[in-house]
């Protein structure tokens, strides 16, 4: 329920011993090392302190086994939802050396497979180039390596098909003596022939030809006709794809090693985070110092594991000019609301005050006031609790918060559903109204907001009443906290007076205008109590009464609870009207289910959206605004922070 | 001059409201999904995998336009247009049904222009911190408190008014 008291911890260290102590500390999960490397610039430091630098080899490691998992995900892949949880693992299995080389050897083979298709792949496009290069000449029984007679030469050329046509360079060829030339193909772009020409006619035609677009092709290391070739071509294609199929099988049969891989990677990527420490740590070439912070609370855990290191550690509180980390602890039921508070800011640690117990209650009634349907609400809680229940997304994060918050509002909005009488809008009384024939209606616990507004008007400034109350007391009890008593009743005692006589005034209009007007001749005479001069504390006294506007409008801004609830009630009752207009035929019943699903699917995602926001604004701006001291830094501790497995601590 | 009485006959007035409240609403809507999507599309160029967050940023200024609708909507419910029993109304009663349909009609056009640029404005944000979504996503819907209320005056207006 508060703002937990954090311990400065100091740390001298034999250097040897660095990775296994660190590694420790960070399974501890409750230290944060501040940048010890600020020492170094201090002169007074930096002449007995040395650049220390940790050089691992995680990040390479890392590389390889990410390009196994890549390979295995492209080749292999597995079928896992969004939703699949992290894999558990034990504590000892997770930090097992043998499982690691193990893992590694699998991704060093997989990867070596990965690179065999990859030649493969690359052989097969150079053949295949080569496949449809000949493929023009196929019909040519002759050899491509023809070796010319003594008289006669045999030649092969093409002619480009945008150029004059093909019988045009016959006939130009055969018009001389000894000269013959076929047309063996043609496609889009070019023609091929194959031509005798006898030695003495050679120049002449060949001139006349080239004229024409027509050039000579020359085939390389190549021996038979083009037919032979391309069978050749073909089974040895056939056989690289046979080879990259069977590698291909050879990485399916590895995909038994992804787990392994993942669980390396994790455990990598916190080695590598831990040379980044380490590189980042104040040493000297035998010792190791190390700064920071851990919940007083811990500190018996911490001083365990450094007492068995043989380091020379110390505590202390914070002092005067330090920034210590704000960590903040509830009770089960109000910590994920901390996600709230979070998204806005911390509280400084020098507030001493949490504002999530606070806060929460008022977060889980105004959610669930704004949807406020049984359907909607019932909803939320089963999609949240499914996710929950399959992805188990880790408790602390932001997910997981998220999923719990949504919990929670979702049963609020059931209970408010109920109050109001909604299920999925006016669903019952409207089908059976339109569709039946006679119209069901479901009485509200309540009243009927559709039918009432003034109700939920009144509802909402009063939760609005409430709620701005509640702040200024948050303030006046940390201004206590903070050793200043008399600012809390001269800034927010006189103020409360104000008020509260407001609805005094509806129960007995003198005693509710006497409370305000003592509040208000409070506020004046005292509000201006740091200036200088009567004439100065006067108008600041004035100036701070005229604040009652503010106090006004942030009541009124909870008539939002009204908006947002009727907007969700109204919406809903749009999409039913729009469902029934049909009447009850076969086709007025195929409309309604297609748009009772499109509409109140809609219905619950935008109101969500705007449930969530104005629900956040009103603790940010009404209530926050009254007390909160943003700013604190977060408490960010080592710990090991896993994406594929999640380590189960032994002995729990 | 027949066509003057049915200019101002309250069912083309009732008319009048329900086309403003989808008209202005909607156009505001339109322009400032458009402003948002022409952003998100920058966003999206150098990284193709905030189209979820762009997404979400884009469809915030969209609901002006279903509030006009939800308006408009109501009035030609009330007018029986919708389901087929279209009821004679007073040229008065007409004129409050397009008083009604004011609120929205003309917050809806602002207010969705304004969040399109707002949100348009937190498409850098997804851009450079993703992660800060949950408060890129505010700004936006300060701007959606009008369009709301707005929403619920003219609901209320609707509600007050007996055909």
């Amino acid at each position: 329920m508060s703002i937990v008291t954090m311990s400065k911890l100091r740390v001298i260290a034999p250097l040897q011993i660095r990775r296994p102590l660190l590694k420790e500390l960070t399974g501890l999960g409750c230290v944060e090392l501040g940048a010890s490397a600020q020492r170094l610039a201090d002169p007074e430091w930096a002449g007995s302190l040395e650049k220390f630098s940790e050089a691992g080899d995680a990040d390479r490691q890392l590389g390889i086994l990410a390009a196994a998992r890549d390979l295995l995900d492209k080749h292999a892949p597995t079928k896992s939802g969004f939703l699949s949880p992290r894999r558990p693992v034990t504590e000892a299995v997770f930090s097992d050396d043998a499982l690691w080389a193990q893992a590694l050897a699998g991704a060093g083979q997989i990867n070596d497979l990965g690179r065999q298709i990859t030649l493969c792949y690359g052989e097969e496009g150079r053949l295949s180039v080569k496949r449809a290069a000949l493929l023009p000449w196929r019909s040519l029984e002759v050899p491509l390596d023809i070796k010319a007679g003594k008289a006669y030469r045999a030649l092969f050329g093409v002619s480009p098909a945008t150029g004059p046509p093909a019988q045009e360079l016959i006939d130009a060829a055969e018009q001389k003596a000894f000269a013959v030339m076929t047309l063996l193909h043609s496609d889009r772009e070019q023609n091929y022939y194959f031509l005798i020409l006898h030695n003495d006619v050679y120049d002449e035609v060949m001139d006349e030809l080239k004229a024409k677009g027509f050039t000579l092709s020359v085939f390389k290391d190549t021996e038979g006709t083009a037919d032979s070739n391309i069978l050749q071509l073909e089974h040895r294609l056939k056989e690289l794809e046979d080879q990259r199929q069977s590698l291909l099988e050879g990485i399916k049969a590895l995909a038994g090693q992804k787990p392994l891989i993942e669980q390396a990677m994790d455990a990598l990527t916190i080695e590598s985070q831990r040379d980044q420490v380490l590189n980042n740590l104040a040493a000297t070439r035998q010792t190791l110092f190390l700064e920071g912070w851990t919940p007083a609370q811990s500190e018996g855990a911490v001083s365990q594991v450094l007492e068995r290191y043989g380091c020379a550690y110390g505590f202390s509180p914070p002092e005067e000019g330090d920034d210590p980390p704000v960590l903040l602890a509830n009770s089960k039921l109000v910590r994920p609301f901390g996600m709230v508070t979070e998204l806005y800011a911390l509280p400084t640690y020098e507030s001493k005050l949490d504002p999530n117990p606070f806060m929460a209650p008022f977060f889980f009634i105004f959610f669930g006031l704004m949807m406020g349907d049984i359907a909607y609400g019932a909803i939320i809680t089963l999609v949240c609790w499914y996710i929950l229940k399959k992805a188990k997304p880790p408790e602390d994060g932001m997910m997981g918060r998220l999923m719990k918050v949504g919990f929670y509002c979702g049963i609020s909005t059931i209970i408010w559903g109920a109050f109001f009488g909604g299920f999925f809008g006016n669903l019952i009384p409207s089908v059976s109204g339109a569709m039946l024939g006679h119209e069901v209606s479901i009485r509200p616990i309540l009243f009927d907001p559709m039918v009432d507004p003034m109700k939920l008007f009144i509802l909402a400034l009063v939760f609005g009443f409430i709620q701005v109350i509640l702040g200024l007391c948050l303030n006046a009890y940390k201004m206590i906290l903070q050793g200043d008593p008399l600012g809390a009743v001269f800034d927010v005692g006189f103020w409360l007076l104000i008020l509260i006589g407001v609805p005094l005034c509806l129960v007995a209009v003198p005693v509710g205008l006497g409370f305000m007007a003592a509040g208000a001749l409070g506020v004046l005479c005292t509000a201006g109590r740091a200036k200088p001069g009567l004439f100065g504390k006067i108008t600041e006294g004035l100036g701070a009464l005229y604040g009652i506007t503010g106090y006004l409008s942030d009541i009124l801004s909870y008539s939002r609870l009204l908006a947002l609830s009727l907007g969700t009630a109204v919406i809903a009752q749009v999409m039913n009207t729009m469902g029934t207009l049909a009447g009850g035929t076969l086709v007025g019943w195929l409309l309604f289910i297609i748009v009772f699903i499109v509409g109140h699917v809609f219905n619950v995602a935008i109101n969500l959206i705007g449930t969530y926001v104005h629900t956040s604004r009103l603790q940010y701006i009404e209530f926050f605004g009254k007390f909160f001291d943003s700013g604190g830094r977060p408490f960010s501790p080592l710990f090991n922070k896993t994406k594929y497995v999640e380590i189960i601590k032994e002995g729990k | 001059m027949e066509w003057i009485s049915n200019l101002f006959s309250g069912t083309a007035l009732a008319l009048l409201g329900a086309v403003l409240a989808t008209f202005l609403a909607g156009t505001g809507s339109a322009k400032g999904v458009g402003i948002a999507g022409e952003a998100a599309a920058g966003v999206l160029t150098e990284d193709p995998g905030k189209f979820g967050q762009t997404l979400l940023l884009q469809a915030l200024p969209g609901t002006q336009g279903i509030y006009g609708f939800i308006i408009a909507f109501l009035i030609l419910l009330k007018i029986g247009i919708i389901g087929g029993n279209p009821v004679a109304i007073s040229t008065g009663t007409g004129f409050q049904l397009l008083l009604a349909s004011l609120p929205i009609s003309i917050v809806g056009l602002t207010s969705g222009i304004a969040q399109g640029r707002a949100s348009a404005a937190c498409m850098g944000v997804i851009a450079k911190r993703p992660e800060e979504i949950g408060k890129a996503m505010m700004y936006p819907a300060m701007v959606e408190t009008y369009a709301v209320l707005s929403l619920l005056i003219s609901f209320l207006m609707w509600m007050g008014i007996n055909v």
